[in-house]
């Protein structure tokens, strides 16, 4: 219970002076609307919302397992030889510091406007952290453990396969955890130009100034990213302990 | 009979310097030897460098290549998403032994270090000991001809060390038997610091120098042949062992090298 209470209390104690100021007339509400406003802009457009959530939900997530794919094969294959990890590695950064909204248009002239654009942002955005994670991971195995699979002169897949994928996998998490985020972010970029979603919301509100839309339509779009983190991190809880330990015992003889 | 022999082996490390200095050293197919010295002294390099897993400096080591090695570490080193069996299927897994074996195999290895209990059980939920005896049954799973011990038991409880102690002797003396063939049993090189558990398990003791680990003494065991007769709680208390921990202690403090090491 506590868990919930304690982040909602400084969001309505926020709500509860941000409204007090627009009440007050000390802050005009073209400047900054009113969190009533909001909450009656999401009530009254909930459909249009609704679908823009779904819209932005789905590109995002197909973007995540699309970069989730990518990235750990990537990091898979660059770790069977230092030569390719040599050769390749500093292409991968080349995701971490693209412009994405620079690139966007690019992507509209390649893919058209649509889901497919979306998909192809937020897939950029995020690939970055899982290459990075997931190699860190595979050589972060204990080196006495190599050593074992030396003696019993295990193959190089082997070792990859049997030690350091495994071990790699509180790390893989931590990468999906980061570019859950980065994933949202980049499908509301991806709309911005492609259209569809929240970013469309988002982009056709302001031109209205429409600025109770604009902050209802930002707040889902961080509530997507929340609840996408939280996801990872709830499916990596309960992978990682059945992982190491079985459910039944947590007692230590 | 074959022997492993290392012909004036040397190893040093960026930082440390020399670690090994030209060492020789013959050691009969079948022996249990111990290396014993004090900690940071070099003879965890010198099993290293037997097992292959360091290059050394200078010379070679003659008889480890193509046979089958085992090595037990200090930790039981075991992989934590692994069940006990799973931990045991391991090296016969990266051996490529064909599957019907691996099962069975791993299986009598787990009961034969007495944990027919704990098959599906992950090292989390084993004791130290527990896991230490799974370490044990992965490196004899493979029926290897050579066993290499890098201070196995140092971090373990005395009483579990004592029970490991003997079930690695019985382990060693089985070994011999179920071989059938004289020419293979297994040799056993145990790393410790520990002087009763140099005394207590090995026919011949190498005791070595503060870094570089040169050898002091290399002498043999004054108990009854430890293949010979089951040792156990008798045996640590019989003079002959206790002449033999206080001769490897006469050892230590007469060349100094019960000082301690500078640092590391």
């Amino acid at each position: 219970m506590m868990t919930l209470a304690a982040p909602l209390a400084p969001l309505l104690f926020g709500s509860f002076i941000l409204e007090f100021l627009v009440r007050s007339k000390f802050v005009p509400s073209y400047i900054l609307p009113a969190p009533s406003e909001i909450a009656i802009s999401l009530y009254t457009d909930r459909f249009e919302y609704l679908m823009g959530f779904f819209a932005t939900a789905k590109a995002a997530l197909i973007g995540l397992v699309l970069s989730f794919v990518a990235g750990t094969s990537a990091a898979l294959l660059l770790s069977l030889s230092p030569w390719l990890r040599k050769a390749f590695l500093p292409y991968a950064t080349f995701f971490q510091t693209v412009p994405i909204i620079a690139i966007a248009p690019v992507l509209v002239i390649w893919f058209g406007f649509g889901p497919p654009t979306v998909i192809a942002s937020s897939f950029i955005v995020s690939l970055f952290p899982i290459i990075a994670n997931s190699m860190l991971g595979l050589q972060s195995a204990e080196p006495r453990l190599l050593d074992l699979f030396r003696i019993h002169r295990a193959s190089r897949l082997a070792t990859l396969w049997k030690l350091q994928l495994p071990a790699a996998l509180p790390a893989i998490f931590s990468g999906l955890r980061i570019a859950s985020g980065l994933a949202v972010i980049g499908a509301i970029v991806g709309e911005f130009i492609a259209g569809g979603g929240l970013g469309e919301v988002v982009d056709a509100a302001r031109t209205q100034q429409r600025l109770d839309k604009v902050f209802a339509a930002v707040f889902l779009s961080s509530f997507l990213g929340l609840f996408l983190v939280v996801l990872i991190d709830f499916i990596s809880r309960r992978m990682l302990r059945s992982w190491y330990a079985d459910e039944s015992a947590e007692q230590r003889p | 009979m074959s022997l492993i022999g290392i012909r004036n082996v040397s190893k040093s490390f960026e930082g440390t310097g020399l670690v090994v200095p030209p060492l020789d050293l013959s050691i009969p197919a079948g022996q249990f030897i111990s290396f014993l010295g004090p900690s940071g002294c070099g003879k965890s390099t010198l099993l290293r460098l037997i097992a292959g897993l360091e290059t050394p400096d200078t010379g070679l080591i003659e008889g480890v290549s193509g046979l089958k090695v085992s090595f037990v570490f200090q930790d039981a080193m075991l992989l934590p998403w692994r069940t006990a069996l799973e931990n045991v299927r391991l090296p016969l897994e990266l051996e490529n032994t064909a599957k019907d074996d691996i099962d069975k195999r791993a299986r009598e290895a787990l009961k034969r270090v007495g944990l027919q209990d704990a098959f599906d059980r992950k090292p989390s939920q084993l004791s130290g000991g527990m896991k230490m005896r799974v370490s044990l049954a992965r490196a004899l799973v493979t029926n290897p001809l050579i066993l290499l011990l890098d201070e196995p038991f140092a971090a373990l409880d005395e009483i579990t060390r004592f029970r490991l102690q003997e079930d690695l002797l019985r382990f060693w003396k089985g070994s011999a038997a179920q071989s059938g063939s004289i020419a293979s049993p297994m040799t056993v090189i145990f790393v410790t610091h520990s002087m009763s558990e140099a005394a207590f398990l090995a026919e011949r003791q190498i005791v070595f120098s503060n870094r570089p680990a040169r050898v002091i003494a290399d002498r043999q065991s004054t108990l009854e042949s430890a293949r010979a007769v089951d040792r156990g709680r008798q045996t640590r208390q019989s003079i002959e062992f206790l002449n033999d921990v206080s001769a490897l202690q006469d050892l230590f403090r007469e060349t100094g090298s019960d000082q301690p090491v500078a640092s590391l």
